[in-house]
């Protein structure tokens, strides 16, 4: 498994150089320039060029990028040309928020995704099977900007229930006071605050999984060993359970892992919404401002951590399905 | 340009309220607030325009009575702020900030005129000269004096070319500027300059704190305003709290809650589930119709000082005959892009400067939507209709690109109504719309022919015209020419007599209207949305926020 875990690390730096050579790339190619988006109208082109040159973006694309390198590799993403910070500090406040959403509405579709997936299964063609099939097409035909639109004139606007934007405090800090000062009232808050942006961002995740669940599931009930389990007259939560699921989870966990770069994805639409104050929507500000340091570092932030929660689903075949063997 | 606010030129009747509205702030600065009508009914139809704000009928002393002490605001931001250094930033939740932290020498009132903030006195002995005498005892949040020298620290590193402040392009006429003393400060100006005192709201920053803080400035900002900052949570939260030693009182407010709600419908949808107490532009016209015939909240609206344009390219062979220019005004049919795109916000524009500006000049000729006078005009221009119906001249085809930027939808819209007009006539006319950047990149190098853009804290007649329209102009885009003008404008804004300069503007504007560099589509509106409980919120266009300090909520 170490040698297994070293090949894909040395992949994973393999894609990471590929994603910086491409974000690079795309968004210097991008026509608009930052220096114009940050002096403003009122700038006169002597001014421009000076920032231009102060910023080094008067050199040569390919000189820029090796310079860009040469910073990264002592780890060094820069300043964000527009807020005049460090982007590895902006990274560090913005991307725990991300973090919170992206897990939350990953929770969210898995525990909706299995369970509607497994009842599914079990009573094929029941009527819970073909409304909660109906509502899974919707789901995933849904755009998350929409769904989470009715969901906000639903649950904020109509009945009161749910603030209609924002954060709470971190849901980690708010976990923390209540187990030191047992007061719930953060606690509460917090998920408040969470359960629309995660349900709105998982739902289509939560359709996809329990499509594939469904059809998965009972793919693997149709084979003879389940069968022949429930002839020797093993109860049926066993032989589901022990058998069948960890069976029919392997393409699921695959798409699990999948799906976590499609959520990244989707936070960027529900953090707008929202107004969820994640990494998401200081990537659209920063491509609006052309501030090449700061979508730099986000996207390769998020690469890694999609690169990284890959490698861990791959090595969690193992655990599910001992046959896998890594080498 | 980005950003921009609707506006709706208002009766006159409706300024001089306004006028006197702010007179009787003033006056009532110090001790208490001057409230709009307490239980105001909700603001009639947008048509009535009524400035609910204009407290011209309340008697001061019964408002002061009323006003309550505490509370929270919740205010909701379109975007955050990209830095809170006020010498810095360049959006406009900056700019509000900036209102409340700081004060500049004079503050800028609703009718534009600078009153006295930091500075309680002015004098300008000759033409280049200006004397300001700071009010004694000013203090900053973290306790220390606010000075002469603090003044001359803050504008000397705007003028600093490596400090690289976008305000900086506003004070080159500065030549130096001296401390004479602890509460006086001389500013000698290379040229007369008469559009000066409108640029002195400059934000005051204290030099030691400055020099201590560096870069961390921007994120923990002391000024001298009616609000300090308590805390930053970047892209979230802007939370302030009561200056106690605020020179001209303890504002009401005990805090204010800035809260970033980027989508527009999302952040009114928010105020009204009551999870914000106060929205402003920008918001979609479709959203102000809804919440005015709601009638639970309050909505405000007065003139901007902006208005949304289309910019013709001088420079492009087509685009330079003035003929084709007039032609194209009169295929734009203004009040109707109004009723339908922008649901009856704002008025026809007819030229730079904004109505509510003292050198509005009320007479300039329109162009009337006429698209026989269109078709003569080009006919006259050479440009005749083909077997296709498309015009085209010596060979060449009458081919316009109509661009605007993606994210306005108004602006989507209006690019393709000017499209379907210019097609009628016989113009092979297409659309472009690209992000902000990259369309202002284009306008900016004059690669465009007709581009649909606006303009926005135009706060003088000079800042509305000498940019846009002389030769060398840094926002002359179009390479519009006109010696007249250049000529006119020049002299302007080195005239220091209203009347005279009123003149000059009037013939600069009448001159622009007929060479048709631009089509001036719609002066804009800006509208604050809030709870029926926020009394006292005056509505200022250009500093927004402004009456803050004075405001407080009802029970």
């Amino acid at each position: 498994v170490g040698r297994y875990v070293a090949q894909r690390l040395l992949h994973t730096l393999v894609v990471l150089f590929g994603v910086a050579l491409l974000t690079f790339g795309l968004i210097h190619l991008t026509p608009g320039d930052p220096v114009l988006v940050m002096l403003g109208q009122d700038a006169t082109p002597s001014e421009l060029e000076r920032l231009r040159h102060l910023l080094e973006l008067d050199q040569p694309l390919h000189i820029q990028f090796v310079n860009y390198l040469g910073r990264l590799a002592t780890g060094q993403l820069g300043d964000s040309i527009f807020q005049r910070q460090p982007v590895a500090r902006l990274l560090a406040e913005r991307f725990p928020a991300t973090v919170e959403l992206t897990l939350a509405a990953m929770l969210v579709a898995i525990v909706v995704g299995m369970l509607t997936g497994i009842i599914s299964a079990l009573r094929p063609y029941s009527a819970f099977d073909v409304v909660a099939m109906f509502v899974a097409l919707s789901g995933v035909a849904m755009p998350v900007f929409w769904l989470g639109m009715l969901a906000i004139l639903l649950f904020s606007l109509q009945l009161g229930w749910l603030p209609s934007f924002g954060r709470g405090e971190p849901v980690t800090d708010a976990v923390g006071a209540w187990v030191r000062f047992g007061d719930p009232t953060d606690v509460i808050d917090s998920f408040k605050h969470l359960l629309m942006p995660a349900l709105t961002l998982g739902a289509f995740s939560a359709a996809l999984i329990s499509r594939l669940v469904r059809s998965a599931l009972l793919e693997v009930l149709g084979q003879d060993y389940v069968r022949t389990a429930r002839a020797k007259g093993v109860r049926a939560v066993l032989v589901i359970a022990r058998h069948a699921l960890p069976n029919a989870l392997i393409p699921v966990v695959t798409v699990i892992g999948l799906q976590v770069g499609t959520l990244l994805g989707g936070a960027i639409i529900a953090e707008t919404i929202f107004a969820w104050p994640g990494i998401g929507r200081l990537l659209i500000q920063a491509i609006n401002q052309r501030d090449y340091p700061l979508v730099q570092g986000i996207v390769l932030m998020t690469a890694l951590v999609v690169s990284a929660i890959n490698l861990v689903v791959d090595l969690l075949y193992g655990v599910i399905n001992p046959r896998v063997r890594y080498g | 340009m980005q950003s921009e606010e609707q506006s709706l030129r208002p009766r006159r009747r409706d300024f001089l309220r306004l006028a006197v509205g702010a007179s009787v702030v003033l006056l009532a600065q110090a001790c208490a607030p001057a409230p709009s009508a307490p239980n105001a009914a909700p603001t009639t139809s947008p048509v009535a325009g009524q400035p609910t704000a204009a407290p011209a009928a309340q008697p001061t002393q019964a408002a002061a009575a009323q006003a309550r002490r505490g509370g929270l605001l919740r205010v909701g931001l379109d975007v955050d702020a990209d830095t809170l250094d006020p010498r810095l930033t360049k959006n406009t939740s900056g700019f509000r900030v900036r209102e409340l932290v700081f004060n500049g020498l004079v503050a800028i009132n609703p009718d534009f005129s600078p009153v006295p903030d930091l500075a309680e006195k002015w004098d300008n002995p000759d033409d280049k000269t200006w004397v300001f005498h700071l009010r004694p005892n000013l203090k900053f949040h973290d306790g220390s004096d606010l000075t002469a020298s603090d003044v001359k620290f803050t504008y000397e590193s705007v003028l600093d070319q490596t400090f690289n402040s976008p305000s900086r392009a506003f004070y080159l006429t500065v030549d130096k500027v001296d401390a004479s003393d602890k509460n006086t400060v001389t500013f000698t100006l290379k040229a007369p300059f008469a559009p000066f005192l409108s640029y002195m709201d400059l934000a005051i920053v204290p030099q030691a704190a400055v020099q201590k803080l560096g870069a961390d400035f921007g994120t923990r900002p002391i000024g001298s305003g009616p609000f300090k900052v308590d805390r930053w949570t970047t892209g979230d939260t802007i939370e302030l709290s009561a200056n106690d030693t605020f020179y001209a009182g303890r504002p009401n407010l005990d805090r204010v809650r800035l809260k970033v709600v980027p989508d527009n419908s999302a952040r009114v949808v928010a105020l009204e589930s009551s999870d914000l107490d106060f929205v402003q532009s920008p918001v979609s016209p479709q959203d102000v119709a809804r919440v005015q015939s709601g009638g639970k909240l309050k909505v405000d609206r007065t003139p901007a000082a902006g208005y949304t344009y289309i910019n013709l390219n001088t420079a492009d062979p087509i685009l330079a005959d003035k003929r084709v220019r007039q032609a194209l005004s009169h295929l734009v049919n203004k009040q109707q892009i109004i009723d339908t795109i922008y649901k009856g916000i704002g008025k026809p524009a007819s030229g730079p400067i904004v109505p509510g500006m003292w050198a509005f000049p009320p007479d300039v000729p329109a162009y009337d939507y006429s698209p026989d006078k269109a078709m003569a005009l080009l006919e006259e221009a050479g440009w005749k209709a083909g077997s296709d119906g498309t015009r085209s001249k010596d060979g060449q085809k009458l081919s316009l690109t109509v661009r605007t930027h993606s994210e306005d939808p108004d602006r989507k819209q209006v690019i393709q109504v000017l499209q379907s007009e210019f097609q009628k006539v016989g113009i092979d006319a297409t659309t472009n719309a690209v992000e902000f950047p990259a369309f202002f990149q284009d306008m900016q190098e004059g690669k465009f022919q007709v581009g649909v853009v606006g303009w926005l804290n135009l706060s003088d007649p000079d800042r509305a015209t000498f940019r846009q329209f002389t030769s060398d102009g840094t926002a002359n885009y179009g390479k519009y020419r006109n010696d007249q003008v250049d000529k006119l404008l020049k002299e302007a804004r080195t005239t220091l007599d209203q009347s005279r300069a009123r003149t000059l503007y009037a013939d600069a504007v009448k001159q622009i209207a007929d060479d048709a560099p631009y089509i001036f589509l719609q002066y804009q509106e800006y509208i604050a949305m809030y709870t029926p409980k926020l009394q006292g919120y005056q509505v200022n266009p250009v500093a927004n926020w402004l009456s803050f300090k004075s405001v407080f909520l009802a029970s």
